[in-house]
């Protein structure tokens, strides 16, 4: 071995070490930045999920803490083995896959129209995003009156908000007119990526606007389809304030959420009401679950995001 | 993947500093607000907060009274809550749960007693001031105040549901004479609709509350429960039965108002306003209400006790109304039992039975003739509160009213057998704390 392939070897074996020991300070650091964040995370949610959990195994009324008393999971089968739950599941299973499903046309209608729009772009962006920045509440109880008997200018003498599938559709209505601005915004920075020149490319072979946005420009923006929509059915399965003041859950129309909060809120008892809670995080993590493993769904976070 | 930044993230980009100052704005003010809380209250005066009951119509006006002739003593606070029960509910017992000193009396409506009283949020009266509460005060809403043979609060006010009648529709199918009974309700009605007549009944029979108050009151008269009286089981028998075949037959008589089992209060007034009903079972706001709606109706209209089940025995009409409680976390009990006391004096609550029209608790107001004047239906209300039911007293209440009234609705649909049996198991289910509500 010659000296300079010594010396070549040292420094090298030098340069190893001082990296990885500032690889490992670096970590260190890392760790110490994300440390405050991480603790706020497991006390304002991890803690409350352990909790709710840890609740659902007792028979936990608010009204008398004392007496909390362990049943095991009795509150599961009470739950599981009752048809008010799965009333409740299936009418927001089917609120959940209508209301996406209606979101996700309309709102690529929106988000195409404010891609394209020429002429005021900031006033079109804008406007398009009025519902989403109104408050739920606010605008649920505008659509409860305006579909009242008597007062509101839609119902005229008829009360679709005393059947169950007329207010179903209602309740499809306010959640889709309130959330298509949310999907749109997904879907156009989705439509942001998709290189003009290969549109052109298309264009020039001859292909459709229609052969160009289903071969083109939906394959290039799966992913953000893939998240609009996950964050979308997330969200409306957990459908709360539009029932609680459209409805309030009368005539069959009670969502998971509704029924939770009924038990939990009104009832006062913690046992059931958190076996609720913790059913709908069971449901929810399987729905994202499903959407990132079956459909390939970018996780949020994770590094093959959106780009 | 193709790389590339949308044009999505410079217009976010370009705000985050205006958005930072404007979060800090935000939460600088809510700080200030905060301190600002904390700091009352350290004064001379105990400052008695009031949740409940404040906000009705010339209320501040007792509360500013009162205020004054305390002088000093103490200094009555009258706090916004939500308009319905329930949201008032809700928050007083987050308050409660979280042992809020910054409640101190409670406006409860008469079923809440029991159970703000087992959770132990509020506390009992001393003997001495029990004995001043229910000084001429009625024995139902007494009855209401009450938990376990211990006085927990302190009537305020009280109602009861009579019946309104067409007297020009009564005269022609009758003797002039109102329905006693529900059967002969039922005929009188019948023989309208033969003759071509408006011959409807109107009844609270919604979803709600208002369709649990018309079931006691039916129940009650035939001389049935729901509960015993420590609330430990349920005491549901062939009474219920008899009461659920009533309220069915009500229903599928065709006597009833076709949307029957989708109204509350304002349809029953309705229905009577445009001229459809003949029988109305409403509360007592009807005849004033009624002058102003209506004034034809109002001429041709008159009241009487609500029908009865059984003949010859008087209906048992449930009360509603108002009581004060003090909370267990008030720092000033003494004050506060002392500022409700006032807040219902007798002369407070004729004022209130005539600026907003709720009955009085004190049996020496129905007497004033001030009051009669004004309130004409008085005697047969009075008579009414005499023989009156309250609802199910139990801690848990809320739960049993629940399924009360999903378990009726929609009338029509009551199997007497079964609904029966359904009623049973699922309110031993609430007190067993084992079952769901929907």
């Amino acid at each position: 071995m010659s000296v300079i392939d010594k010396v070549e070897d040292d420094s090298a074996e030098i340069a190893r070490q001082r990296y990885s020991e500032g690889k490992k300070a670096e970590r260190r650091l890392g760790l110490m930045l994300v440390a405050p964040a991480v603790i706020l995370m497991i006390a304002v949610t991890a803690y409350p999920i352990a909790y709710a959990i840890y609740l659902s195994l007792f028979r936990a009324d608010l009204r008398t803490p004392d007496d909390n008393q362990f049943v095991g999971l009795d509150n599961y089968v009470t739950v599981l083995t009752s048809d008010i739950w799965w009333q409740a599941f299936g009418f927001t299973l089917l609120l959940t896959v209508v209301s996406v499903a209606f979101e996700l046309a309309l709102g690529m209608g929106l988000a195409i129209v404010m891609h394209r729009t020429i002429v005021g772009r900031g006033l079109v962006r804008t406007s398009a995003l009025v519902p989403y920045a109104i408050v739920t509440v606010v605008a649920a109880f505008s659509w409860r009156f305006a579909w009242s008997q008597d007062i509101g200018w839609l119902a005229g003498d008829s009360a679709p908000l005393t059947g169950q599938w007329s207010s179903f559709w209602i309740i499809v209505l306010a959640e889709v007119w309130k959330t298509i601005p949310f999907m749109a915004l997904l879907l156009m920075a989705g439509l942001a990526l998709v290189p003009e020149d290969l549109m052109k490319a298309a264009s020039m072979d001859g292909a459709s606007p229609w052969q160009r946005f289903w071969k083109v420009t939906v394959p290039l923006i799966k992913p953000s389809i893939l998240v609009a929509v996950l964050f979308r059915t997330l969200d409306a399965f957990r459908v709360f304030d539009n029932i609680y003041i459209l409805t309030s859950g009368a005539n069959d129309t009670s969502s998971v959420s509704i029924v939770a909060y009924n038990n939990l809120i009104r009832g006062l008892n913690l046992g059931i009401g958190s076996t609720m809670s913790v059913l709908i995080f069971i449901t929810i993590a399987i729905i994202a679950i499903v959407f990132v493993k079956l459909f390939g769904a970018a996780a949020p976070g994770s590094d093959e995001g959106r780009r | 993947m193709v790389s590339g930044e949308g044009r999505v993230v410079h217009v976010t980009r370009r705000s985050r500093k205006t958005r930072r100052y404007v979060g800090l704005a935000a939460a600088a003010t809510l700080v200030a607000s905060l301190a600002a809380c904390a700091g009352s209250d350290d004064g001379g005066v105990p400052t008695i907060n009031l949740f409940g009951g404040a906000s009705a119509t010339g209320f501040q006006d007792l509360i500013d009274g009162c205020n004054e002739q305390a002088d000093g003593a103490y200094e009555i606070v009258g706090n916004l809550v939500p308009s319905d029960a329930d949201g008032q509910r809700e928050q007083m017992v987050r308050r409660l749960a979280a042992g809020d000193t910054g409640m101190d009396l409670i406006g409860m409506d008469v079923v809440w007693t029991a159970e703000f009283a087992e959770a132990g949020w509020i506390l009992p009266l001393t003997d001495e001031q029990a004995a001043q509460a229910s000084e001429n005060t009625l024995e139902v809403p007494l009855e209401t105040a009450t938990w376990k043979d211990k006085l927990y609060a302190i009537p305020k006010h009280t109602n009861a549901q009579l019946m309104w009648y067409r007297k020009s529709l009564v005269d022609k199918v009758g003797d002039g004479k109102p329905p006693e009974t529900w059967d002969e309700m039922f005929e009188m009605a019948q023989k309208l609709k033969d003759a071509g007549d408006p011959y409807e009944i109107g009844f609270t029979g919604a979803r709600y509350e208002g369709l649990v108050v018309g079931f006691n009151t039916i129940l009650s008269s035939y001389g049935g429960t729901i509960v015993n009286e420590d609330s430990t089981k349920t005491t549901i028998d062939d009474k219920t039965t008899q009461a659920l075949e009533l309220l069915n037959k009500l229903a599928t008589s065709g006597l009833a108002n076709r949307s029957l089992s989708n109204s509350q209060e304002p349809e029953v007034f309705a229905q009577l306003q445009n001229g459809q009903s003949a029988f109305s079972l409403n509360w007592p706001y009807v005849l004033s209400a009624m002058r102003e709606a209506n004034p034809d109706i109002a001429k041709d209209l008159a009241f009487t006790t609500f029908p009865s089940t059984v003949e010859g025995e008087p209906s048992k009409v449930t009360v509603g109304g108002m009581n004060f409680a003090i909370s267990k976390f008030s720092e000033h009990p003494k004050e506060s039992f002392d500022a409700a006391m006032c807040l219902r004096s007798p002369e407070n609550q004729l004022k209130h039975s005539l600026t907003a029209g709720e009955p009085p608790v004190d049996e020496t107001v129905f007497d004033d003739p001030e009051f009669k004047e004004a309130y004409p239906q008085g005697q047969v209300l009075l008579d009414a509160l005499n023989t009156a039911s309250s609802r199910p007293i139990s801690p848990v209440y809320q739960n049993i009213s629940t399924i009360i009234s999903s378990t009726l609705s929609p009338p029509s649909s009551i199997k007497p057998e079964e609904t029966t049996k359904e009623l049973d198991s699922s309110i031993n289910d609430a007190i067993e704390g084992k079952g769901i509500l929907p």
